[in-house]
């Protein structure tokens, strides 16, 4: 096994933590790739995760943490360089690739994914997730919004007063 | 699977990616329901929104053309993007022509008047400014209005006090006056001591550029003069050598070639830029401190004209010359305008992207429009 050029000299290999998701799911996973989340670094900082503990997530189910994991795995490399300014441009392109890919998955999921960035605190996640989810319905009416955003339809009165802002907007609709 | 319900955080997170320069995209979900309308109108939203796009996005530009209800040449608004109802220029401006656009006020300058008039089209507010008694002459000279509020990041400055600046050309020798107002004296200032260089040509009323604390103006492609608002003083800096002698002879004033001035601007990231038109190419340099410590310009692009679909018509009419001449800027959007033979086409240096966004052009007096319009904005 080649020599590590960083980490925390572990005798090369990469200290390993374990996260655990509201399912009881055990994840296993680099400790560079966890600290994505600003909330399990500081965790992991103090020494958590390892061993046979794990870092119970009860806000994260398997599939959404899962999800999560793989996109945290392919982008540690590149946030173990500071937000890569030394990245190539094969590296960036092939990150740009990777996350076009990544998001291009069912609403639901989506929706799971950016709670999940939120509360774990991962930016470049959150905002991947919430460009994605602006460029979706950025161009849809008000009702297609209110459907998508997970809004209950809207009662006669509310939907008289919609109609009105309607009428008094209407070169956004053109 | 139930569809996981979203938080305001989330939602939050989401409306902060509405692109601002279609305003609509955000109307739109603002009319949604009362919890999406609080979030978008709140204060902490608007904040983060601005913080979040930085420069106010381009929404259109204002420039003369003709009004047939009061039957003459007026400034009004033409958009480049899905933009709201943009307010009829005061009835008493109808025979401006317009200067300058900055920080949400348009600077008119009223015909047959000694008034400069600064109104800004979200408030609706105008002011006379009378003009100073530096020698200006009919044409040569340039105008700009300011926001003159200290530590104003420019991106919702309303209301705040305003300064305009006037930079007037003797004769073709030079030399250069400068001149500031401020709205909160309404008088101006002293004249900064004029500035004797060799300029050689005229002054036009082109967009000119504030970096930090200092205002840029190209004059007709020779020098660029640069006003430090604190210091209140004139110089001057050389254009990018690359541009060659060549070039100077284009544009020597005596010879007249329109096809070939240049204009300074603000770049996104904060330099000041030039952008000129030489032969059929499109250039765009930005001043930078370079490896070696010298602050230079360094060119960042070069854009063939006629590889452009939207200028090939101009093309072809004038074989022999291009028609093209620089008329303005998006201030830190790196976009331009150009004038052409088939109209106004705007040019994105990010995108590569070329636009008409108006037919033939009757006068060329032309000032972007940026402004944040967000649910809550109402233009009188």
């Amino acid at each position: 096994m080649a020599a590590p050029e960083s980490g925390d000299g572990n005798n090369g290999a990469a200290r390993m933590v374990t996260l655990i998701s509201s399912d009881n799911t055990r994840f296993e996973v680099e400790a560079a790739a966890a600290s994505l989340s600003q909330t399990l670094q500081l965790t992991i900082l103090d020494g958590g995760g390892g061993g046979g503990d794990g870092i119970p997530l009860p806000n994260v189910d398997s599939a959404t943490l899962s999800k999560v994991l793989e996109y945290c795995i392919k982008h540690a490399p590149a946030a173990a360089n500071g937000g890569a300014p030394n990245a190539t441009a094969v590296d960036r392109a092939e990150l740009e690739r990777f996350d076009n890919e990544f998001v291009n998955i069912d609403q639901s999921v989506l929706y799971s994914l950016i709670m999940a960035a939120h509360n774990l605190e991962i930016e470049g996640l959150q905002s991947l997730v919430a460009k994605k989810v602006a460029d979706m319905i950025k161009g849809k009416s008000p009702m297609e919004i209110r459907r998508t955003l997970g809004f209950p339809d809207p009662t006669p009165e509310e939907q008289a007063e919609m109609n009105a802002h309607m009428l008094e907007y209407g070169w956004a609709y053109e | 699977m139930a569809q996981p319900e979203l938080n305001n955080d989330a939602i939050t997170e989401i409306l902060l990616r509405f692109p601002p320069a279609d305003p609509a995209c955000l109307i739109r979900a603002a009319l949604v329901c009362k919890p999406l309308r609080r979030i978008l109108t709140g204060s902490a939203f608007l904040r983060r929104y601005r913080e979040f796009h930085r420069t106010p996005p381009l929404l259109g530009f204002i420039s003369r053309g003709w009004h047939s209800e009061l039957g003459n040449f007026t400034p009004c608004f033409v958009p480049t993007a899905t933009a709201p109802p943009f307010p009829e220029t005061p009835q008493d401006c109808s025979h401006s022509s317009v200067i300058d656009c900055r920080h949400g006020r348009v600077l008119l300058n009223a015909f047959n008047q000694d008034d400069f008039v600064v109104w800004d089209p979200i408030t609706g507010n105008q002011e006379k400014v009378n003009k100073p008694s530096i020698p200006i002459p009919y044409r040569d000279y340039s105008a700009a209005v300011l926001c003159a509020m200290a530590g104003c990041d420019h991106r919702n400055c309303h209301g705040a006090p305003f300064s305009v600046l006037i930079l007037g050309l003797e004769d073709t020798q030079g030399p250069v006056h400068a001149c500031l107002y401020s709205s909160e004296t309404q008088s101006w200032g002293t004249p900064a001591v004029p500035l004797h260089a060799d300029i050689d040509s005229r002054l036009d009323v082109l967009c000119g550029a504030l970096v930090k604390d200092e205002f840029y103006y190209c004059v007709w492609g020779n020098r660029i003069i640069e006003y430090d608002l604190g210091k209140n003083c004139l110089s001057t800096i050389d254009l990018p050598n690359d541009l060659g002698k060549n070039f100077l002879s284009l544009i020597d004033p005596r010879k007249l070639n329109p096809d070939s001035c240049g204009l300074c601007m603000l770049m996104e990231d904060g330099s000041l830029g030039f952008a000129c038109i030489k032969d059929s190419g499109l250039y765009l340099w930005s001043r930078k401190v370079k490896p070696d410590g010298d602050v230079g310009w360094v060119q960042c692009k070069v854009v063939e004209l006629s590889k452009l679909e939207e200028l090939v018509p101009a093309l072809s009419k004038k074989k022999k010359k291009w028609v093209t001449e620089l008329v303005g800027a998006a201030q830190g959007a790196d976009v331009v305008f150009m004038a052409t033979s088939v109209g106004i086409v705007m040019y994105d240096f990010k995108s590569g992207e070329a636009r008409k966004v108006r037919e033939k052009p009757l006068c060329l007096d032309l000032s972007p429009f940026m402004f944040f319009y967000t649910p809550g904005t109402v233009m009188i």
